[in-house]
């Protein structure tokens, strides 16, 4: 066997003497002596670097026995953490959002997976459980948040076309009105094709109502509101403004404004405010969500404020300081 | 189906191995080069038939001056019984018959 360097031999020997000693100090008392037995057979090989090969069976078996064990356990904390880290953020994105069902069903699966694959990690290095114990764990966790993703999913998904897109009917409440003479008449009918998802349409009745009677609030209104359901969010706010100039009082028009500046187009939460605190003051808070709105607004979105106050106060706290009226 | 615990194919060569010479003790060296296992899977192997009580250790001393004691292996009763249960199941794959190196100062 050819040999190397006096100087490569005895630095192969160091390496192997670190190893196995800083082994030998970081693992238990059983894999000590294991350690110690493996040291037993080095001494009898004659060359450094075959000393140094066998030394690295002492990290090997402190691994299997110890090592992986402390890793695993660390690993299965901070899963844990994770999961409920994600359970968390979850909870925070679903109010946000506002796609509870989805965002909580995904939060669910990916929560409730990362706990279940920490414990089984760990279940496997103690127990080793077998396939169908793995499965039995496993499963419930996925088919009740598939079952909840894909439900919560399909109802999204359909409120989303309804709600944005404004392309599906809704549920067909009205009837179209017997004649078309007045404006009131064009009203109705805009509000009809609007429940039987035909926004177009609808937006044409709006116009005809105010070409007939150029002062109709409420066509302005709901001529608005189909727009915002199609995200013309501009077009929209120009329908409110002359509404709400139209009738200064009036609720629907002050709470679609609000939300949009508040929500949805040009942001600007203190014009919001006014807007609710007009609503409010105009007897519509018990008809309308507006405290909840005004809560938003007033602390500039979602917020750990937010959550305080509606901890502390519940949602009326989002009407404190606005101006109430008499009968509201 | 999972596998039973120790019934690895390295762990059934190891078992093969000691069960060919039930009596007499064996050393970690030459296991290895017979195996053709390094250090870091035959001494996990070795410490689990231990503590299963499969295989009976001992400190041999020292052949010559200035070596330390070596560590030595052989089945028990019990693991030899279960050696062979686990070779009628599922013989070994592979067995490394080399000639001992020559670097073993044996």
């Amino acid at each position: 066997m050819t040999r190397l360097p006096a100087w490569l031999e005895r630095a192969a020997d160091a390496a192997a003497d670190r190893l196995l000693a800083w082994t030998a100090a970081h693992t238990g008392p059983v894999e000590r002596e294991w350690l110690e037995a493996l040291r037993g057979e080095l001494a009898r090989l004659d060359s450094g670097p075959s000393r140094l090969a066998w030394a690295l069976g002492g990290p090997r078996l402190a691994w299997t026995f110890t090592w992986r064990r402390q890793m695993l356990g660390e690993l299965r904390r901070a899963s844990l953490g994770v999961g409920l880290a994600i359970g968390m953020l979850t909870l925070v994105a679903a109010v946000c959002l506002r796609g509870i069902g989805v965002t909580l069903g995904a939060g669910l699966v990916l929560g409730g997976l990362a706990v279940v694959v920490a414990s089984m990690r760990v279940r496997r290095a103690w127990l080793r459980p077998t396939q169908w114990q793995r499965h039995a764990l496993l499963a419930p966790v996925v088919a009740i948040g598939a079952l909840f993703a894909v439900g919560a999913s399909a109802a999204g998904s359909a409120a989303a076309q309804t709600d944005t897109q404004c392309t599906t009917a809704h549920p067909a409440e009205s009837v179209p009105p017997v004649s078309l003479v007045t404006a009131q008449d064009y009203l109705a009918l805009g509000d009809y094709d609007y429940e039987r998802g035909d926004c177009e349409k609808a937006i044409d009745d709006y116009s005809h109502a105010l070409a007939i009677d150029p002062g109709f609030a409420a066509a302005y209104n709901n001529r608005a509101y189909t727009a915002m359901r199609r995200q013309d969010y501009a077009a929209a706010l120009v329908d409110l403004d002359r509404a709400i100039d139209l009738r200064p009082d009036y609720v629907a028009a002050l709470m679609n404004r609000g939300d949009i500046y508040n929500y949805y187009y040009a942001i600007d939460r203190q014009r919001a405010v006014a807007d609710y605190d007009r609503v409010i003051a105009a007897g519509g808070r018990r008809a309308t969500s507006v405290c909840g709105h005004r809560l938003l607004a007033t602390h500039g979105g979602w917020s750990p404020g937010v959550l305080a106050d509606l901890l502390t106060q519940g949602v009326d706290a989002g009407c404190t300081g606005a101006q109430h009226s008499p009968s509201s | 189906m999972p596998r039973a615990p120790d019934a690895s194919p390295q762990t059934r060569l190891i078992l093969d191995l000691l069960g060919r010479d039930p009596t007499n003790w064996q050393y970690g060296y030459d296991l290895s080069r017979r195996s053709g296992l390094k250090s870091g899977t035959l001494y996990p192997i070795l410490a689990r038939l231990a503590n299963r009580g499969w295989l009976e250790t001992c400190w041999t001393a020292s052949e010559r001056p200035g070596l330390p004691p070596r560590h030595s292996y052989r089945l028990t009763a019990d693991g030899a019984q279960a050696a062979a249960a686990a070779l009628q199941q599922a013989p070994p794959s592979r067995v490394v018959t080399r000639a001992f190196a020559a670097d073993a100062t044996t």
